[in-house]
């Protein structure tokens, strides 16, 4: 992968292999789901069922909570989608609506620079 | 004296493989629908002696132990119990604790063909006849008989995906209480099967919006190439690999009668169903207070004891009491020094937590103390 004009923002434990492109929607409430369209990356402390409808259109998964055999990481492997884990204060500093790429063999999360 | 001297050595392994576990949260315990330490805080404190209670009752009536055993449905819903010993199992003297403890572990032996630790992965349920005969009994879908696999492989992973949450919701989060995966049974070309048993997925007493749920049971066999899947003591899935990319075929069955869902559409239609359910599920709770699930839980753990208590003649509802306490009573000092030692497994070395983790639980299982909250 080509990592000029990426600029590295957050590192995680890898929990689900695999490369998206999208954008980051966090989500802190069953209620921000609403927010989510299909493709989009999700971002939450951690998934659970109420986050289901977002969960089953996310192009990637980051949780700021969990190892390898955490809720997120097991769902993420079904669904064939990149998930990175443990990831501190991934829902403080992703945005909504920022372009990120998780790179769920490596366990990064990069910005792209314009 | 050595700690194996004194302790039943399965006791002693299967605390090891759960501290192990809880090293993996890394500190951070699941916390929904509410932290998953403080429901494994009461349920020590009535659920295994109810299960204690109930298996005794059942052994003076003659049953024998394989078909206690048979009560329990799978060996996950006898090895998950081990969780509750995070906290001392109250109601039983030690050695009536060991007892139950190493039942648990015989009754496991009764499924489990290889190791019953499941140490490498391997939650071995067939024997190599059973796995012959299922891959001539099932009608397998593969990309020779689907223009569109690709799609179809990626709809499995999401149907399985919605199961799974589907069996966190009715089980509190306790999701292993309705599924048994296992496998991964070896066959020529690199290739593995892996079987999904989803069941108890109706238990419409402790939860009334899963009425028009059409199966209780469903189960999926799927054949891997070149993936490293397996499941633990505790029947979470490890691997590392993306489950869709490497799918050669598989079979999903539903009801006892096992009807196979043959195409993307049927597929897609059931895998609505469930997760509309859960949709419904979520609308359900969505006033609902920490008291509130932990009625939810109470209830749902006693109606895992159904079988035994239909066997016994006995209601399966969990008395007065077990209502007031879990609604009342808030966890105790022993639930803040728990936090406060998974608070600190990133700090302290892995070897060292996991034999400071090892050695709580198996004297939570022998402490014996007297029921402080309960007396029924």
């Amino acid at each position: 992968m080509n990592k000029k004009n990426k600029e590295i923002i957050l590192k995680g434990i890898v929990a689900s292999p695999g490369i998206a492109k999208g954008k980051a929607k966090v989500l802190l409430s069953p209620a921000d789901t609403a927010k989510m369209q299909e493709g989009n990356i999700l971002v939450a402390p951690l998934t659970n069922p109420q986050l289901i409808t977002a969960i089953l259109q996310a192009s990637a998964i980051v949780t700021e909570i969990g190892g390898p055999l955490s809720h997120a990481a097991i769902v993420a492997r079904e669904l064939g989608i990149p998930c990175i884990v443990g990831v501190k204060n991934a829902t403080k500093i992703l945005k909504d609506n920022m372009e990120i790429i998780v790179n769920g063999n490596e366990g990064i999360i990069f910005q792209e620079n314009s | 004296m050595e700690m194996k001297e004194l302790y039943s050595k399965k006791i002693v392994k299967a605390c090891s493989i759960v501290a192990n576990h809880i090293l993996d949260d890394r500190g951070e315990p699941p916390l929904w629908p509410l932290n998953i330490v403080k429901t494994l805080w009461y349920l020590s404190k009535f659920f295994p002696r109810e299960v204690y209670i109930t298996i005794e009752k059942l052994r003076e009536r003659g049953v024998s132990e394989k078909e206690i055993s048979d009560f329990f449905l799978t060996p996950t819903r006898l090895t998950y119990i081990f969780n509750q010993a995070e906290f001392p199992i109250e109601g039983l003297t030690a050695e009536e604790g060991e007892n139950l403890f190493d039942t648990f572990m015989s009754y496991v032996a009764f499924y489990r063909k290889e190791d019953i630790y499941c140490d490498t992965l391997r939650n071995i349920l067939w024997d190599k006849g059973q796995v012959i005969e299922a891959l001539n009994k099932y009608e397998f879908i593969n990309s020779k008989k689907c223009a569109d696999w690709e799609s179809l492989s990626q709809l499995l992973g999401k149907f399985n995906s919605v199961m799974w949450l589907y069996t966190e919701f009715i089980n509190v989060a306790k999701h292993p209480y309705s599924h048994e995966f296992h496998g991964p049974y070896i066959l020529p070309h690199n290739e593995t099967m892996i079987v999904r048993k989803y069941y108890d997925l109706k238990p419409t007493e402790v939860w009334p919006f899963l009425i028009d749920v059409p199966y209780d049971i469903i189960l999926t066999l799927e054949i891997y190439k070149d993936a490293n899947l397996g499941f633990d003591f505790l029947n979470h899935s490890a691997s590392s690999v993306s489950h869709p990319k490497c799918l050669q075929e598989f079979f999903v069955g539903v009801g006892t009668e096992e009807s196979p869902v043959t195409n993307f559409k049927d597929l897609r239609a059931l895998l609505t169903e469930y997760k509309n359910t859960i949709t419904r599920g979520n609308e359900a709770v969505s006033e609902y207070t920490d008291a509130d699930w932990l009625v939810k839980l109470l209830e749902r753990h006693f109606y895992y004891l159904k079988p035994h208590k239909d066997k016994l003649g006995e209601n399966w509802k969990p008395p007065k009491v077990l209502y007031d306490f879990v609604k009342t009573v808030e966890p105790d000092e022993k639930f803040v020094e728990f936090m406060d030692l998974v608070g600190r497994a990133i700090q302290t070395p892995s070897e060292q937590f996991v034999k400071q983790l090892t050695n709580l639980h198996v004297q939570n299982i022998y402490s014996g103390p007297e029921s402080k909250y309960l007396k029924y």
